[in-house]
C-alpha cells in the first residue's frame, strides 16, 4: 500500500527527514513514536504533499505508483488521508458542503457519480453517532471555534466519511479525554477492519492500548532507529528514548 | 484635475446652474477624499435625464415586498406600493408638490451642508423616497427602494434622496438598491438620512449593483437615539468609481449598530468606503466589519474612523477590514482609525490584506478537492460571513447568486 | 560671533522630583547669534571646519527649506504655537571645546561638563566609564568626548562625532549623507540638513561584529537653543552593531526645538539595532516649557538578508513627532519597530513608523504601545506599504493603547497600502483602560492602586523593554515609573 524508501526531505532549508524507510500493507496498523522535533509531523505532511516540504532524495510509492511529484488533492483522491495535528479553521466554509465536495471529488476519481444527498446524510448521521458528535456541526464552519478535542474528533469523522486506503493520524490522540479517546479508537479500529492501512503518529502509548498496532517504529532525528512489535512501545515507556538512541 | 465648479458649469448650460452650486467650494482636499480620484468623473459632462418611465419590471423585484421604484429619479406610482395614512408614510414624494408636514419638517434637517455633492443632491433631486413611521409602528414586509437608470444617448445624472424616520418603538427592514439598465456612463449621487428614535429598530441594506461604466457617490447619515438599533449591510459591486460615505452618530445610550460591508472589484474599478462612527454618549456599542475581494487592476480603499467622545464611557467599538487580493495589479488602501477621548472603553480594530491562506488551501486539497475549487470555496466562505447577516432570504440568495456567478481570476 | 555667558536663571529652576535631569550647567558658551540665514550656516560650517561639499549641501538644503517654508507639516495630531525660526540659537558650544580637534583628550573637557554627565549617570572619564558601552557625549551642538576609542579602533569600527568624521572620513560621509533622508524629504529634515550641529557617525566594516554597545548621549543645556542632531550609521556586508541614544535637557520655561535626522544603511547580511530612550524635558504639569522633538529617522535595509530594528521608549518632550522607518529594499530583509510612548500632563506624542516593502520575501514587525495619562494625547501613526515587486512580503502590526483617567486621548491611525497578491499584512489594535479585574487581582495581593497600575503597565510594555540592551531595559522601567507619578488616584 505505502512504500517509503530512503526518504530525505527539507523544510525551510533544513533537512528534517534523513533517510526514512517504511512499508505499510492494507489493514495493518503502524505506530510511529518519537520525541518532539524528530520529524514525525514532517513525515506526515510529506506523505500528504504539503507544498513547503521538499523531497531531496528517496521516494514515496503508494499503490505501486511514485507519488513524489503529485499535488495534494490527487494524493487524497488516490486514498491518502491525513488527520492533522493542528487542523486549520475555515471560517465561513460549511461543514456539510465541504465534506460533500471532498467525497464527490474522490468518487469522481474512482469513476463514481456524486453521492446522493440522502446517502450522504445517512453516512453522515451514522458517523456522527459513532463519534457521538453534535448534529449541529453541519451548520457550523469547518473547525471554526471548535475546541481542541472537537477538532480531533472532526478529523476522525472526516476519515470515516472519506474511507481512505491509507490513514495517517498525526497526534490525533492528544487533547482527548478518556471517553473521547475510546470513541476515536473505536472509529479507527472499524476503519482499519475495512482494510485501511493506518499509521498512528503519537507521543503516548495510551492510544495503543485501544488500537493495537502490528508494528511500532521509533523515529529519531529524521530516521527510523528501531522497529518492533507492540512490545516496543512498552519498552520505550520504561526506558525512554535515550536507550534506543544510544544503541545507534 | 478640473474642479467641481468647472464641472458643474460644463454640465449645466449658462444661467441654468441650479441652486447655489456655482458658489460651492471644492471641498475635497481632506483625508476623506484622498483616495477618490474624481478627475475621471470631472472629465465627463452629464445631463439631467428627461422623463423616461418605460421600464419593464426591474431585475430585482419581489412581489412580497413593499416596493418603491424610481426610474431616472422619478417615482413610478404604477410599479410601487404607496402607503399614506396618519401613522405610516411610505412612497415617493416631491418636495415641491407634496405638502405632508412629515416631509417638510424632515427636509429642514438635510438642507444645510458643506459637502458639494450633497449640495448637488439638494439642488437637483426630483422625487424623494420617504419612509416615516409613527410611534410603535412595525412594518413586517421588507421595503425595497430601487433606483434604476435607463439607457440614454448622453451620460445622465440623477440625485436620489432617501429619508427614513422611525419614531420611538417603530421598526422596519429597508433595502435600498441601485441598478442601471444602461451599459453607458451615468452618475448617481445619492443621499440617505436615517433617524432612529428611542427604542426603534431598522434593518438597512444598501446594494450597489450599477453598470461597469457608472459613477456612484453616496452618503448615508444615521442618527441613533437611546436604545435604538441599526443592523446594516453595504454591498458594492460594479461601477467604474463608487464612493460611499457612512456617518453614524451614536447619540443615545444603549444604542447599537452592527454594520457589515462587502466589496468586490474587477477590471479597472475603484471602490471607496469612508465610514465615521461617533460615540457621543455613554454605553453605546458598534460593530463594523468590512471585507473586500480585489481582482485585476482594481483598487479599493477603506477609511473607517471610530470616534469616542470624552463623555462616552463604557463604549464598545470594533472595526475590521479584511481584504483578499487575487491579482498582483490590484491595490488596497485601508485605514482603520481609532480616536478615543474616554478611558473606560473597549475599542479594537484589525485589518488584513493578502492572498488566501496557503494552509487552508492545503487542508482542502488534502481532502481531495482540487486547487481551483478549494480557492473558490474559500472566497465564498470569506464573503459568506457578510452575506449571511442579511435578513430577507430573497436578497441574501440573490447576492449569493451574483457572487457565485463571478469568475474569480485565480493566480 | 559673540561670546556670551548664560546667566543663572533661578526662576526656571523649579526642579521637580519628576524630572531629575532638569538642572542647568553653568558654563561659558560659544553661541552663534539668534536667527537663520546663509551667513549663519556658513559660520556653523566654518566653526566645524567642514569640507566644502558639506557647506554646499547645507546651503542647498537651506534654500529648499526656505522655498517650502509654508509647508510646515500640519497633519499630525499635535498642537503648538507657531515656531519663530528666527528666535532660536542654531549653534551653542561649550567655549572650551569649541574647536573640533581630533586629538583632543578628556583633559581638554571642561570639568563642569564631565560632572554634568556624571550627574546624568553617563560618566565619560576613563576610570569611571560604563563597562561594555562606548559613549559619545554630545553637549548642545558639539560632541565633547567619545569613550573606548582604542577598543573600537582595534576592531576596525569607526565611532566618532559626525563633525570629526566629516574631516577624517569625508569620502564616507559624502557617499552616504542624505542618501536615506534626502535634504528635501520634509520640512524639519530640510532644516536639519541646513543647520545640523553634531551627532554620531558609525561605520562597521565588512564582517565585523561591533564588540561593544555604542551609545550617544544628547544633552541640551543652553537656553532657547535648537539642537539639530544628525547621525549616520553604516553597516557593511555581514556587519552588526547595536546603538543606543539617550536624551535629556534642563527645565526651561520656554520650548526648545530638537529636530534630528538619523540615517541607517545596512548592506547584505548586516544588522543594525537602534534603541532610543528619549527623556527630553516634558514640560511642567501645566504644559509650560518642554522640548519639541521633531525627528526624522529612517533606515535602508539595502542589502539581501539585512535587518534594521528600531526600539524606542518615548517618555519625554512636550511634543514628539517621529516615525522611525525602514525601507526594505534587499530581498529577505527585515524591518522592526518596537515602541513605548507615554504621555502625561499636557504632553503630546504623534509617533509610529513606516515600513516600505520593495524587495522579495521582506518581513516587517511593528509593536507599538501607547500610554496616555493626565491631559496627554498619544497617537500611533504608521504606514505599511507593500509594493508590487515585494513578492511574499509579510507585515504584522500590533498597536495597543492604555488610557489612565478621563482627560487624555489615545488614537491610532494606520495607513495600509498593499499592491500585490502574495503579500500578507495583518494589523491589530486595541484601546482600553487598565482592566479592573487585573487591578483587583493585584490589589487583593496587597498592592496599592498605584503599584498595581505600575505593575500592569510595566507588563503591558514588557515585550518592548525586552528588545532593549539589559541595563537600559532597567532604566526604561524606572523612567516609566517616574513618568507615571501622579497619574493614578
Amino acid at each position: 500500500m505505502l512504500e517509503i524508501k530512503n526518504l530525505h526531505a527539507k523544510v525551510d532549508g533544513e533537512l528534517v527527514l534523513k533517510g526514512v524507510n517504511l512499508s505499510v500493507l492494507a489493514g495493518e496498523v503502524h505506530a510511529i513514536m518519537g520525541p518532539n522535533g524528530s520529524g514525525k509531523s514532517t513525515l506526515s505532511n510529506v506523505i500528504a504533499g504539503k507544498p513547503e516540504y521538499e523531497i531531496t532524495d528517496g521516494e514515496i510509492v503508494f499503490d505501486g505508483k511514485n507519488i513524489n511529484d503529485l499535488v495534494p488533492d490527487e494524493r487524497a483522491r488516490m486514498g491518502i488521508f491525513l488527520g492533522f495535528q493542528y487542523p486549520v479553521e475555515l471560517p465561513g466554509v460549511r461543514f456539510r458542503q465541504y465534506l460533500k465536495t471532498a467525497i464527490d471529488s474522490i468518487r469522481k476519481y474512482r469513476n463514481l457519480s456524486d453521492m446522493s444527498p440522502r446517502e450522504f446524510t445517512d453516512l453522515y448521521d451514522k458517523n456522527l453517532e459513532l463519534l457521538k458528535m453534535d448534529k449541529d456541526l453541519v451548520k457550523r464552519s469547518v473547525n471554526d471555534g471548535f475546541s481542541g478535542g472537537e477538532k480531533k474528533r472532526s478529523e476522525v469523522l472526516q476519515m470515516c466519511m472519506l474511507q481512505p486506503k491509507l490513514a495517517i493520524l498525526d497526534e490525533t490522540d492528544s487533547g482527548l479525554d478518556i471517553d473521547a479517546l475510546h470513541l476515536v479508537a473505536n472509529a479507527i479500529n472499524s476503519v482499519s477492519k475495512s482494510g485501511t492501512a493506518t499509521v498512528l503518529v503519537t507521543h503516548y502509548k495510551r492510544i495503543l492500548t485501544y488500537v493495537k498496532p502490528q508494528y511500532v517504529h521509533i523515529l529519531y532525528n529524521g530516521q527510523i532507529v528501531e522497529s518492533g512489535s507492540e512490545k516496543l512501545a512498552d519498552d520505550l515507556e520504561k526506558k525512554g528514548y535515550d536507550a534506543f538512541v544510544k544503541k545507534n | 484635475m478640473s474642479s467641481f465648479v468647472n464641472w458643474i458649469e460644463k454640465c449645466f448650460p449658462a444661467g441654468d446652474v441650479p441652486g447655489n452650486l456655482s458658489g460651492t467650494l471644492d471641498n475635497f482636499s481632506g483625508e476623506e477624499w484622498k483616495n477618490t480620484n474624481l478627475s475621471v468623473l470631472f472629465e465627463t459632462n452629464f445631463i439631467l435625464p428627461g422623463a423616461n418611465l418605460k421600464i419593464s419590471k426591474p431585475v430585482l423585484y419581489f412581489d412580497d415586498f413593499l416596493n418603491l421604484v424610481f426610474v431616472n429619479g422619478i417615482y413610478s406610482e404604477s410599479l410601487s406600493n404607496t402607503i399614506v395614512n396618519k401613522d405610516v408614510l411610505i412612497g415617493g414624494f416631491s418636495k415641491n408638490k407634496d405638502k405632508d408636514h412629515r416631509i417638510a419638517s424632515y427636509l429642514d434637517q438635510t438642507d444645510v451642508t458643506n459637502d458639494p455633492f450633497k449640495e448637488l443632491n439638494n439642488a437637483i433631486n426630483k422625487d424623494m423616497a420617504v419612509i416615516s413611521l409613527s410611534e410603535n409602528q412595525i412594518i413586517d414586509k421588507p421595503i425595497h427602494i430601487m433606483f434604476i437608470t435607463t439607457e440614454f444617448d448622453q451620460p445622465v445624472m440623477t440625485c436620489p434622496k432617501i429619508l427614513l424616520k422611525l419614531e420611538p418603538g417603530s421598526s422596519c427592514t429597508v433595502v435600498e438598491s441601485y441598478f442601471g439598465e444602461s451599459q453607458g456612463k451615468y452618475l448617481t449621487n445619492s443621499s440617505t438620512t436615517i433617524e432612529v428614535n428611542d427604542s426603534a429598530k431598522i434593518n438597512y441594506y444598501r446594494l450597489l449593483l450599477q453598470g461597469a461604466d457608472s459613477f456612484h457617490l453616496g452618503t448615508v447619515d444615521v442618527d441613533l437615539k437611546a436604545n435604538a438599533s441599526l443592523e446594516s449591510t453595504f454591498f458594492s459591486k460594479g461601477s467604474k468609481l463608487s464612493r460611499t460615505e457612512l456617518n453614524v452618530l451614536m447619540n443615545g445610550s444603549y444604542s447599537e449598530s452592527s454594520i457589515n460591508g462587502l466589496y468586490h472589484t474587477v477590471d479597472e474599478q475603484h471602490i471607496d468606503n469612508v465610514i465615521n462612527i461617533d460615540h457621543l454618549v455613554p454605553n453605546t456599542k458598534s460593530n463594523l466589519i468590512y471585507k473586500g475581494i480585489l481582482e485585476d487592476n482594481s483598487r479599493a480603499s477603506y477609511s473607517g474612523k471610530i470616534f469616542v467622545a470624552q463623555d462616552a464611557q463604557k463604549t464598545y467599538a470594533l472595526q475590521s477590514d479584511k481584504n483578499l487580493i487575487l491579482s498582483d495589479k490590484a491595490r488596497v488602501n485601508t485605514k482603520p482609525i481609532l480616536e478615543i477621548f474616554a478611558d473606560d472603553v473597549e475599542c479594537f480594530h484589525g485589518a488584513t490584506a493578502g492572498a488566501i491562506a496557503e494552509d487552508a488551501i492545503f487542508y482542502l486539497m488534502s481532502r481531495g478537492i482540487d486547487k481551483k475549487s478549494a480557492t473558490e470555496m474559500l472566497i465564498e466562505a470569506f464573503a459568506s460571513e457578510t452575506i449571511d447577516g442579511i435578513n430577507p432570504d430573497a436578497i441574501r440568495q440573490y447576492l449569493y447568486s451574483i457572487l457565485l456567478n463571478s469568475k474569480f481570476v485565480l493566480v | 560671533m559673540e561670546e556670551i555667558v548664560l546667566s543663572k536663571d533661578t526662576s526656571e529652576e523649579e526642579l521637580s522630583s519628576q524630572y531629575k535631569y532638569g538642572f542647568v550647567t553653568e558654563i561659558d558658551s560659544d553661541i552663534v547669534p539668534k536667527g537663520l540665514d546663509e551667513d549663519v550656516i556658513r559660520l556653523i560650517s566654518s566653526k566645524k571646519e567642514e569640507p566644502e561639499f558639506l557647506l554646499e549641501w547645507r546651503l542647498k538644503a537651506y534654500r529648499h527649506w526656505l522655498s517650502r517654508k509654508k509647508e510646515e507639516p500640519t497633519w499630525a495630531k499635535i498642537e503648538h504655537e507657531a515656531i519663530d525660526f528666527q528666535d532660536i540659537y542654531y549653534y551653542a558650544a561649550p567655549s572650551s571645546s569649541s574647536s573640533v580637534d581630533p586629538n583632543k583628550t578628556l583633559d581638554d573637557v571642561d570639568p563642569k561638563i564631565l560632572e554634568t554627565f556624571n550627574k546624568l549617570g553617563i560618566p565619560i572619564e576613563e576610570q569611571k566609564k560604563l563597562s561594555g558601552v562606548a559613549v559619545d557625549a554630545i553637549f548642545d551642538s558639539v560632541s565633547v568626548a567619545t569613550t573606548y576609542q582604542k577598543k573600537l579602533e582595534d576592531a576596525g569600527v569607526i565611532f566618532c562625532s559626525l563633525s570629526e568624521a566629516a574631516k577624517k572620513y569625508p569620502d564616507l560621509v559624502k557617499k552616504y549623507i542624505g542618501t536615506v533622508v534626502p535634504y528635501s524629504d520634509n520640512f524639519y529634515a530640510s532644516l536639519n540638513s541646513a543647520v545640523f550641529s553634531d551627532g554620531s557617525f558609525v561605520y562597521v566594516p565588512e564582517g565585523v561584529r561591533c564588540p561593544i554597545e555604542l551609545m550617544t548621549y544628547f544633552r541640551i543645556n543652553a537656553n532657547e537653543t535648537g539642537q539639530f542632531e544628525r547621525t549616520l550609521i553604516i553597516a557593511e556586508r555581514g556587519a552588526y552593531v547595536s546603538y543606543l541614544e539617550g536624551c535629556t535637557a534642563p527645565i526651561r520655561q520656554s520650548n526648545q526645538l530638537h529636530a534630528a535626522v538619523v540615517e541607517l544603511v545596512a548592506h547584505d547580511d548586516a544588522e543594525i539595532k537602534y534603541s532610543t530612550i528619549q527623556n527630553w524635558y516634558p514640560g511642567d504639569k501645566d504644559g509650560r516649557g518642554g522640548v519639541y522633538n521633531f525627528v526624522t529617522k529612517r533606515g535602508k535595509a539595502a542589502g539581501k538578508n539585512s535587518k534594521i530594528s528600531w526600539t524606542q521608549v518615548e517618555t519625554g518632550s512636550s511634543i514628539t513627532w517621529k516615525y522611525p522607518s525602514v525601507i526594505l529594499q534587499g530581498d529577505n530583509s527585515v524591518g522592526e519597530f518596537y515602541s513605548v510612548a507615554l504621555v502625561n500632563n499636557h504632553q503630546q506624542a504623534d509617533t509610529g513608523t513606516k515600513m516600505i516593502h520593495l524587495g522579495k520575501n521582506t518581513r516587517s514587525t511593528i509593536v507599538a504601545k501607547g500610554i496616555s495619562a493626565g491631559h496627554g494625547n498619544s497617537t500611533y501613526r504608521g504606514l505599511v506599504q507593500i509594493m508590487p515587486g515585494a513578492k511574499n512580503a509579510t507585515n504584522f502590526t500590533q498597536c495597543d493603547s492604555l488610557l489612565i483617567g478621563n482627560n487624555c486621548g489615545a488614537h491610532t491611525v494606520p495607513y495600509i497600502d498593499v499592491r500585490n497578491s502574495s503579500a500578507n499584512m495583518e494589523h491589530e489594535a486595541s484601546t482600553s483602560k487598565v482592566s479592573d479585574d487585573q487591578l483587583f487581582y493585584c490589589m487583593q495581593r496587597g498592592m496599592s492602586d498605584e503599584e498595581a497600575h505600575y505593575m500592569i503597565i510595566n507588563g503591558f510594555c514588557r515585550s518592548i523593554f525586552k528588545e532593549l540592551p539589559f541595563e537600559f531595559a532597567m532604566e526604561a522601567q524606572q523612567l516609566l515609573k517616574v513618568s507615571l507619578e501622579g497619574a493614578v488616584g
